[in-house]
């Protein structure tokens, strides 16, 4: 089946700053050129932005939403301007960036324009004209390829899943709309960051030893720090689940919502390596992984794999080095 | 006030699952199962609210199977106050049965509704914000700390953004929260507290809408492709051990 009506993009912005996610939309808009009529795209912001996009979409249409809300993001307000605005448009897809935000403008946007839904895309397949749109499922160890029936279409898209080609970056000109509300809205009451830039270790590490559930002890922590302090400028980073068990501080967190970081090496240790990790370590040069079940994820995104216990493999290691 | 807690039961994923033979849901369905991660957290988060306000009633849901009323009664367990089950199908759910199902129960009767940002299995995060459209109410995601003002009826929620920062909203009930992971630790339920649950009726909830298969997309599962040729280092614990030194040795680590 073959879309030939427009494309939207939609990303929101925060504190004037456009998210990186929207490399990915525009890596997107490449794949669907040839089944879309027209690109648009949306954008919240509580003042002007300046937008600059690849060659190819030099033609697309840009409207800014204006209002104080959208200083930071305010998805339940975006939506229901987006919802006006596209009722009466006839969409191919609409795409925002995989982000649990994203996920639910996702959810009501195709609610509310009876459109289908699919969140995390990390691939799109075009097989005798019948768009794929592929994702996973059980922590990574499924995929799922799902075709559609059912227009508009409206995607997530995984962060890092789709990069663009080189090409000179245009600015465009954005129509500027000032929105206001009578109703009621989440108001936001305040802005925080739970770790400040102090803590660069995993970002500024040639060398970064990811711990994971398989460490989930203080001994098997403090075990693979010492084997990290015995590498030359290295970090130990940490997955997700780690941290929330307390064993490791968030400013250490690897991954979709941690950080995105890009080491020579890193050295994956329990970890099982779900996609909201691997996005986190995409852009190592290589990466090792240790964990005691072969048929772990994290495998499949690894240039070396060692199949051992924490607790076997490092205190032999260390004898070593 | 009444919130309700949507729970899912999903497979423990870290077992060796097989896909059945039309590669759409697992093979052995008496594999081990568990409440998904994150709504125990949306279960802490509940209970945490009941503990710091009176007159909160805390009500869980779950749909499906037979063998979900052993997640409900968990979190009967924990604390809940009442529990539900909608009796459904076997295997994958879309998310637009589930929030019909949930919709169609919950409809004007209850202040806040949770559920975690995602289940463990399909990884949509859209089951709670469907909820909120269908019901047209307020929709906050990714939720780590919550506090509600008895005084001024609303919820104060601390939502995680990328690159570590927090966004603090205060929210008009009734609306939709998504717990994230995090700064609350689910709590365990005692064995008198499960010992009192198992012995708890759990109300069985007729729905006003049978299983349809989505009619708007087809999917087929499969195992994943390998995204790079992993290579394996064999032998013995010390033989690998010393192929990885040589490895670091030779990529400057050491």
């Amino acid at each position: 089946m073959v879309m030939n009506n427009e494309l939207i993009f939609i990303t929101d912005t925060f504190d004037g700053k456009i998210s990186e996610n929207i490399d990915d939309l525009f890596g997107v808009s490449a794949l669907l050129k040839k089944h879309t009529s027209r690109f648009n795209i949306f954008l919240s912001s509580s003042d002007e932005v300046h937008l600059k996009v690849p060659e190819h979409l030099k033609e697309m249409d840009a409207v800014c939403f204006l209002n104080g809300d959208f200083k930071y993001p305010a998805p339940g307000l975006f939506c229901e301007v987006l919802i006006d605005e596209l009722k009466d448009k006839k969409i191919s897809c609409i795409c925002l960036p995989h982000s649990m935000r994203g996920c639910a403008m996702a959810a009501k946007l195709s609610d509310s324009l009876d459109g289908s839904l699919i969140t995390g895309v990390d691939r799109i397949i075009e097989e005798d004209g019948i768009l794929k749109f592929r994702r996973n499922l059980m922590g990574g160890k499924w995929i799922s390829d799902v075709f559609i029936k059912n227009y508009p279409l409206v995607i997530t898209i995984s962060k890092g899943a789709f990069p663009g080609a080189e090409e000179d970056m245009i600015p465009i000109r954005m129509e500027k709309k000032k929105i206001r509300t009578e109703k009621d809205y989440p108001v936001t009451v305040g802005i925080e960051q739970t770790f400040t830039d102090d803590d660069n270790s995993v970002e500024d590490a040639d060398f970064v030893v990811g711990a994971g559930m398989g460490a989930a002890d203080e001994d098997l922590v403090e075990l693979l720090k010492e084997f990290a302090g015995k590498l030359k400028n290295a970090a130990v980073g940490s997955s997700r689940p780690l941290c929330d068990s307390g064993l490791m501080p968030y400013s250490r967190q690897v991954g979709e919502t941690g950080k995105q970081i890009s080491p020579k090496l890193y050295i994956a240790c329990g970890i099982s390596g779900s996609n909201q990790h691997i996005a986190g370590i995409k852009k190592s040069g290589k990466i090792i992984a240790l964990n005691k079940d072969p048929e772990a994820p994290i495998f499949r995104n690894a240039d070396i794999g060692i199949v051992a216990r924490i607790e076997d493999f490092i205190p032999e290691v260390l004898e070593k080095i | 006030m009444k919130i309700l807690v949507c729970i899912k039961q999903v497979p423990v994923i870290e077992e060796n699952l097989e896909l059945d033979e039309e590669n759409s849901w697992i093979k052995d369905t008496d594999c081990e199962y568990r409440i998904s991660r994150f709504d125990k957290y949306a279960l802490e988060e509940a209970l945490r609210i009941k503990e710091s306000s009176e007159n909160v009633h805390v009500d869980v849901i779950s749909s499906g199977p037979e063998r979900v009323r052993a997640s409900i009664t968990r979190a009967l367990g924990m604390g809940c106050d009442e529990g539900f089950h909608i009796p459904y199908k076997d295997g994958f759910v879309s998310p637009y049965n589930t929030a019909d199902l949930i919709s169609d129960f919950a409809k004007k009767n209850y202040d806040l509704i949770i559920t975690g940002i995602m289940s463990e299995d399909a990884m949509n995060c859209t089951t709670g914000p469907l909820i909120a459209s269908k019901l047209d109410i307020p929709c906050l995601v990714s939720v780590i700390d919550s506090e509600y003002d008895e005084n001024r009826k609303l919820l104060r929620v601390k939502c995680e953004l990328e690159g570590g920062f927090v966004q603090e909203t205060e929210v008009k009930l009734p609306s939709v929260i998504t717990v994230q992971s995090g700064k609350n630790t689910p709590r365990y339920p005692s064995l008198s507290n499960m010992l009192r649950a198992s012995r708890q009726e759990i109300i069985t909830v007729t729905s006003g809408f049978s299983y349809k298969k989505d009619i708007k997309y087809s999917e087929k599962t499969s195992l994943p492709e390998k995204n790079k040729e992993v290579l394996f280092i064999e032998g013995d614990i010390e033989e690998k051990a010393l192929t990885f030194v040589k490895i670091l040795k030779k990529e400057g680590a050491i």
